[in-house]
């Protein structure tokens, strides 16, 4: 792999607030990397001084190997697509597509119009080439963003949240193509976006940010499994976080009994702690079984999701635990709100967090 | 069904007509019937000094086929499209500045500085130009210490047009720096971002982003100087006549008021046709092709 994008120490400051303290990352040739977080974590600020809209505070951003930190956006080489789409009104679809060679002066007329030709073709919209945007439904808009980006033949593209405006159903169905396009083309694509479901859907690795820190970087699955700290594990969610003191060998005295958490960071006794129990992998019933990972709990609602079941569960301590089950686990089980129940789980599954 | 539907469609709305009917009434009374009594004045007749109804051409005629009366009317035509121009190019940089780079402070304070000229007299302000255009006027002293001039700035058409922006430059910023707040500031990153330095993205994306208000402002700054007196009478000199200047000397001559109504219905139908042609310009080219 080989580094294409390179931010060393990038900071950014309004005034005296902090939209991103240093960050350094690096973003590899041909990677689909998420960057992710809540709204004003900083990503967005990420995004726009990778595209030259706003000028960092600090650090540098290289191109391969060249410092583009100072370079205005109209000479990098990075379209982006915008939440908004920001389509030009004024012009047609195919304009729109065209906009960017135009400006960049590198087809002749006969050229543009045939790479516009192919992307409108590519992206399926061909047919409204001669209409204008506001003739569009959000869907049509976003692929014309797409072909206005993609027909410059960047090597990264940048997605600034690209498919929040769009309803649930269609959302769906353009991060598949998205996540396809991303495979055909080759390109790098740096994502932006606030849901954790559709960075993990598409994304080779994802980068975690909060209140203008990176949290944690890494491959989706990695970042699941093996979250760094109490925000990411939170962010991330499907996880249950308890907190206790660390009492040596994996075991955490904790206000519902002594519990076992055999993976993740090894606690030094007397230190306080975070555990993660992964909602899918614990066990529920009406009777206490005397299994190693037992606590007394009360049921607070359940949710039915199609193939799976997600129990919410209050434990002695306030604590509310997910639990995600099989509908067949719980034909055994009476669920009226108030049950009495014992929750149980592996010792391995339990993972300790580095941070509290 | 279908008849049905056509139906409920004319139902008349009680609410719209009860809160429209005052300004129907104002437009009826105030507006069409002054129209009206002017439209059917121009072919009245003057009878010893004095107006009589009737039903003739002459005046019509007397009128549009006297040079002078074109000669005023190409005139006051062709000030009133420098100023719409001159206007728009002047304000469109202070408008592009104040919408675009000025912090909020800056530009509330500048639209507060740019209504203040409303509050005083048009008259007075066009006066205070005489003082400082005409032949013995400041800017010809300063001129003077140059070993310049003096520069005939006064009575004559640069006059008139300085006159006529101090009535339009304020309005035509206003209309400009709104018309271009509205345009979004995503869609002239997206042109940086495809490659468009400044320049262009003004060029290309900002002025036809901002049309419709950049083309109002023009039209309000022709209207505004197509029919104005002040101007022409004490900073223009009133040779040759504008239209305005013509309407005044049909009635002092001879109370020929339908004259005067011949050269303002003229004046009314050209500012409609104007208008028009305007607004088509603004919003009617749908789907236009390059």
């Amino acid at each position: 792999m080989t580094t294409i994008l390179t931010l060393d120490k990038v900071e950014k400051r309004f005034g005296d607030t902090v939209a991103l303290e240093p960050t350094s990352l690096g973003l590899e040739k041909g990677e689909f990397l998420a960057l992710m977080g809540p709204s004003g974590c900083g990503k967005s600020t990420t995004l726009r001084m990778i595209a030259g809209l706003e000028a960092a505070s600090g650090g540098t951003i290289r191109h391969w190997d060249r410092d583009i930190t100072d370079l205005p956006p109209w000479e990098r080489d990075m379209p982006m697509v915008w939440q908004s789409y920001a389509l030009f009104p004024f012009l047609t679809v195919r304009e729109n597509v065209e906009f960017g060679l135009k400006q960049k002066r590198r087809a002749t007329a006969v050229d543009r119009r045939k790479k516009s030709g192919e992307w409108l073709e590519r992206l399926g919209i061909s047919d409204l080439a001669d209409r204008k945007t506001d003739q569009l439904s959000g869907g049509q808009r976003q692929r014309v963003a797409l072909a206005r980006a993609l027909v410059l033949e960047p090597e990264i593209l940048l997605l600034d949240e690209p498919l929040s405006a769009l309803d649930a159903h269609l959302r769906l169905r353009m991060q598949s193509e998205l996540k396809r396009l991303h495979g055909d083309l080759g390109i790098t694509f740096l994502y932006v976006t606030h849901s954790q479901s559709e960075a993990f859907a598409m994304a080779d690795r994802v980068a975690i940010l909060n209140a203008g820190r990176l949290q944690q970087l890494g491959p989706a699955r990695e970042v699941h499994a093996a979250p760094a700290n109490r925000f990411v594990a939170e962010f991330v969610g499907g996880s249950t976080i308890l907190t206790g003191t660390a009492r040596g060998e994996g075991r955490i005295e904790t206000p519902m009994g002594l519990l076992t958490a055999l993976a993740g960071y090894p606690a030094a006794p007397g230190e306080t702690v975070s555990f993660l129990v992964p909602s899918n992998r614990v066990g529920l019933s009406e009777a206490a079984t005397g299994a190693p990972n037992e606590v007394a709990a009360r049921l607070l609602t359940e949710e039915f999701t199609g193939s799976f079941v997600t129990v919410y569960l209050e434990l002695a301590d306030g604590t509310e635990m997910k639990v995600q089950l099989q509908q067949s686990d719980l034909d055994a089980l009476s669920l009226a709100p108030g049950t009495p129940l014992y929750a149980s789980w592996p010792a391995e599954a339990g993972y300790v967090l580095k941070e509290v | 069904m279908t008849d049905r539907t056509s139906q409920r469609r004319r139902r008349i709305d009680g609410f719209a007509l009860f809160w429209g009917a005052p300004s129907f009434l104002w437009q009826g009374v105030f507006f069409l019937a002054p129209l009206i009594v002017l439209v059917a004045m121009s072919f009245w007749v003057v009878r010893n000094f004095r107006l009589t109804p009737d039903f003739v051409f002459g005046n019509w005629e007397r009128m549009l086929t006297r040079d002078y009366f074109w000669a005023g009317y190409g005139y006051t035509f062709q000030l009133a499209l420098l100023v719409a121009l001159l206007a728009s190019l002047i304000a469109f940089p202070v408008a592009h500045y104040l919408a675009f780079r000025a912090r909020p402070g800056i530009r509330r304070l500048a639209i507060f500085l740019l209504i203040t000229p409303f509050f005083t007299s048009y008259l007075v302000r066009i006066y205070s130009w005489k003082i400082i255009l005409s032949t013995e006027g400041v800017l010809n002293v300063m001129f003077g210490w140059l070993g310049l001039g003096p520069f005939g700035m006064i009575d004559n058409a640069f006059g008139a047009v300085v006159g006529y922006l101090t009535l339009c430059l304020p309005l035509v910023i206003i209309i400009q720096v709104f018309a271009l707040s509205a345009v979004g500031r995503a869609l002239i990153g997206a042109a940086h971002n495809l490659g468009a330095p400044p320049l262009r993205t003004t060029l290309t994306v900002t002025i036809p982003a901002a049309r419709i208000g950049l083309i109002l402002a023009a039209t309000f700054a022709f209207i505004l100087s197509f029919g104005d007196y002040v101007s022409p009478t004490y900073l223009g000199g009133g040779t040759p006549p504008t239209m305005s200047i013509l309407v005044v000397d049909q009635t002092k001559s001879g109370n020929h008021w339908p004259r005067a109504s011949v050269v303002a219905v003229t004046m009314v139908l050209t500012l409609v046709t104007v208008l028009f042609a305007a607004l088509f310009a603004a919003y009617g080219r749908p789907g236009k092709k390059t």
